[in-house]
């Protein structure tokens, strides 16, 4: 199998609703290796360089959806999403972000027009 | 009252249940219609957490009531008493039979509901071990979403991401339960009259495992703390040909339904077709057990691959033909896309390389005692679904976990709502609340120590080595021994990152306890099984022995040991057959 010897650079969106002002832009290295998938990477991250990352995931077989994130500035399930170079991770939008990566999903942020425009 | 300053927030309710997907769901439905306040806990949201949503999925009702509710071709020579033999032959005699009976008889009306509620059901299936067809098409997607409307209709109040972390208890009863809630860490005590477990399997102790990330038995583990038995520890299941490579897709089954679809060989690192040496006739065909144990001999004995499994190969077959597999495999299978997996970029050519797989933790067949009424031992304290013993004896068969969690669960609803109709609530008490506070914090407020990602790996290595689908008696007192060396290392366990908000390493610092307990249980329970059944083998008693171990073993902690005691299984109509058999061949 082909293995590329550079390693991904990941920029991850990191906010801590209850502490911070403005979220930051956090840049990892991950070894880049075949068949990765993007949930791996932020597990990788998680495990070997920020254990503060919070994201979330459960069955890892694409069926639960609660790994949703914004890759690249698309929507993706972050389990069945294969790295294919440089990543921009972010929470999905439109739901409140519990902090960094991890979003309440019984909490849709109510759109303008539901509110009835403000 | 001193105890409420140690609490962030306290709840009081009729009936709390934990977990909130298949049983809990069910249970919280049924407890709601007995009327009193009903309180879900998850340890994730509501419908996107634990086994139920995941299921492929087949939801057992016996073939003649399937023609019957919903007109579907089903085998008309199918019952309830085939449906019963079927269960009892497979689980190995070890199922307590009026406790299989109330299912198989129970199950069509539950299933029923699922489709009043609105669940569509596809093709009616027949897997192995079934005699007639009997897997009603419901994915647990679909399961999940009409339990979760039908919840949200009624005066549950559902409360998510909170890890409960133990049981609250006065002497033997369970007076409520305390938790973290996930997204803020705030400590919690729920004061209820009646508790349901429904938290699922411990399958995350194995490092290859079909489940989900939070199964990581913590209900059975604080059943266990509380004073609960458990029963049937040693047999967690095992299904074959789960991928392992890449990493990024162990656990995924695709090699698995592939091998039920399409000739594979399974081969070693010698390029053997190592199934000859226990099946030559049925090959990969075999049962999953075999499966499992024939592959795991040949991991343990060296002969796996480089990540430590076998291969499974389709290299034998003409490319076309291969190619052709991807345009008629049922479902999400076209042009090897499965499940939002494209193969061909995870794993490249399924015509030229074989896949690495293992055998996968699948299922829990054992877990807490219950009763027909889903008592445990324990007063006020009620379980259902995966994570209770007795059901399923040594091995379930397929389509059965789905029907296992909407007759239980609603049982559990129904019986826990009539016992907790006007009973005071229990009396906490300070120290045992600080105690529990202390235990959830300590690893947040440690400056120091071991990671707890390191002794989750250290579990599953050990879970792995030494009681998987294959062990041995020297490999298991290996196993015991390093879980005594792990539990010294759990007052040490410290979480790098204190900010108190959905912080992974502290939840795992919680879990790697309840992981450890649940390992502990499936050793001490394989150490005194000494014959090979169901889904677990041991290479040094390979026979199925029916005259000594037509046991169900019980499992209990006093003065901090773990305790057992072999009990005779019950039988009530069908009566095991005597002798000691082979393993793997179902009498
Ligand atoms: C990939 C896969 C496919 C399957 N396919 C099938 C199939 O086709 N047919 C079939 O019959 N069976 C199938 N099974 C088995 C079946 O899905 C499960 O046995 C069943 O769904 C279990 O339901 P449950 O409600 O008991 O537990 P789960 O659905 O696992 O739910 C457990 C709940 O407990 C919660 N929880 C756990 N710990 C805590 C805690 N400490 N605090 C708070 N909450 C907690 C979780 O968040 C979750 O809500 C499959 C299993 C898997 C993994
Ligand atoms: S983790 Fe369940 S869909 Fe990705």
């Amino acid at each position: 199998m082909s293995r590329t010897a550079r390693p991904i650079t990941v920029t991850v969106r990191r906010f801590d609703p209850g502490h911070d002002t403005q979220p930051r832009y956090e840049r990892f290295e991950v070894p880049s290796s075949h068949g990765l998938s993007v949930l791996q990477v932020m597990a990788q991250i998680y495990e070997q360089s920020s254990p503060s990352l919070a994201f979330m995931y459960s069955c890892r077989l694409g069926k639960c959806t609660s790994c949703h994130v914004r890759v690249n500035g698309k929507v993706r399930l972050a389990c069945s999403t294969i790295v294919d170079g440089d990543l921009v991770l972010e929470p999905v939008p439109h739901y409140a972000v519990i902090r960094d990566l991890a979003v309440d999903w019984s909490r849709p942020l109510v759109s303008r027009r539901e509110k009835g425009g403000a | 009252m001193a105890w409420e300053t140690l609490a962030d927030e306290v709840l009081e309710t009729d009936v709390l249940i934990v977990g909130s997907e298949g049983a809990g769901a069910r249970a919280a439905i049924e407890a709601a219609e007995q009327g009193g306040r009903v309180t879900l806990l998850s340890k994730g949201n509501l419908g996107k957490t634990g086994a139920t949503v995941t299921g492929d999925a087949d939801i057992d009702v016996d073939s003649r009531s399937c023609i019957e509710l919903w007109g579907r071709p089903g085998d008309p020579r199918d019952s309830v008493e085939a449906f019963f033999e079927d269960m009892v032959r497979e689980g190995d005699y070890l199922n307590e039979q009026h406790l299989v009976w109330l299912h198989v008889t129970e199950a069509p009306a539950r299933v029923k509901e699922l489709t009043d509620w609105g669940a569509k059901i596809d093709m009616l299936t027949h897997a192995p071990g079934h005699t007639y067809p009997r897997g009603v098409w419901i994915p647990g997607t679909e399961m999940m979403r009409v339990l979760k409307k039908e919840v949200e209709r009624r005066p549950i109040q559902v409360i998510e991401h909170v890890l409960v972390t133990d049981l609250l208890t006065h002497g033997r009863e369970v007076i409520g339960a305390v938790g973290l809630r996930l997204t803020d860490g705030r400590f919690c005590v729920f004061r209820a009259r009646a508790v349901i477990l429904c938290t699922g399997g411990a399958m995350r102790i194995y490092p290859h495992t079909t489940a989900p990330q939070e199964l990581t038995g913590d209900g059975m583990a604080m059943a266990l703390r509380a004073g609960a038995t458990l029963v049937d520890m040693e047999f967690p299941m095992f299904l074959p040909y789960i991928m392992i490579d890449p990493p990024s897709l162990d656990g995924v089954d695709f090699p698995y339904l592939l091998s039920a679809y399409v000739e594979c060989h399974a081969l070693n690192r010698q390029g053997e077709r190592y199934m000859k040496r226990w099946d030559p006739e049925r090959m990969e065909r075999s049962t999953r057990d075999v499966n499992s144990v024939a592959a795991m001999v040949e991991i343990l004995e060296g002969r796996g691959s480089p990540r430590g499994g076998t291969y499974l190969s389709l290299k034998h077959l003409p490319d076309n033909l291969i190619q052709f597999t991807a345009e008629w495999f049922p479902e999400s299978f076209a042009h090897w896309k499965y499940g939002g997996f494209d193969m061909k970029a995870f794993i490249g050519d399924p015509t030229r390389e074989a896949i690495e797989t293992a055998p996968a933790c699948h299922f829990w067949n054992g877990g807490i005692r219950i009763n027909e009424r889903c008592e445990t031992t324990l007063p006020n304290l009620y379980a259902a679904g995966e994570g209770t013993g007795l059901l399923h004896g040594a091995n379930r068969v397929s389509g059965n976990a789905l029907t296992q969690t909407q007759v239980w669960g609603r049982r559990a609803g129904r019986f826990a709502a009539e016992h907790a109709r006007g009973r005071p609530l229990g009396p906490i008490h300070e120290e045992q609340v600080a105690a529990l506070r202390d235990r959830v914090f300590g690893p947040l407020e440690r400056r120091d120590g071991m990671s707890p990602v390191e002794l989750r790996r250290r579990v599953q290595q050990v879970a792995w080595a030494e009681a998987g689908p294959v062990r041995s008696g020297e490999g298991l007192a290996r196993g015991l021994q390093a879980c005594v060396e792990m539990r010294t290392q759990l007052p040490h366990l410290w979480v790098r990152s204190p900010n108190r908000v959905y912080n992974r390493e502290w939840t795992e610092a919680i879990q790697a306890e309840n992981m450890l307990e649940n390992l502990e249980m499936v050793i001490r329970a394989g150490v005194l099984r000494q014959e090979s059944r169901g889904s677990a083998y041991r290479r040094d008693f390979p026979q199925m022995d029916n005259e000594r171990w037509l046991v169900n073993i019980d499992l209990w902690r006093e003065r901090g040991e773990i305790r057992l005691a072999p009990t005779p299984v019950v039988v009530t109509s069908l009566t095991p057959p005597k002798g000691i058999f082979n393993y793997g061949f179902r009498v």
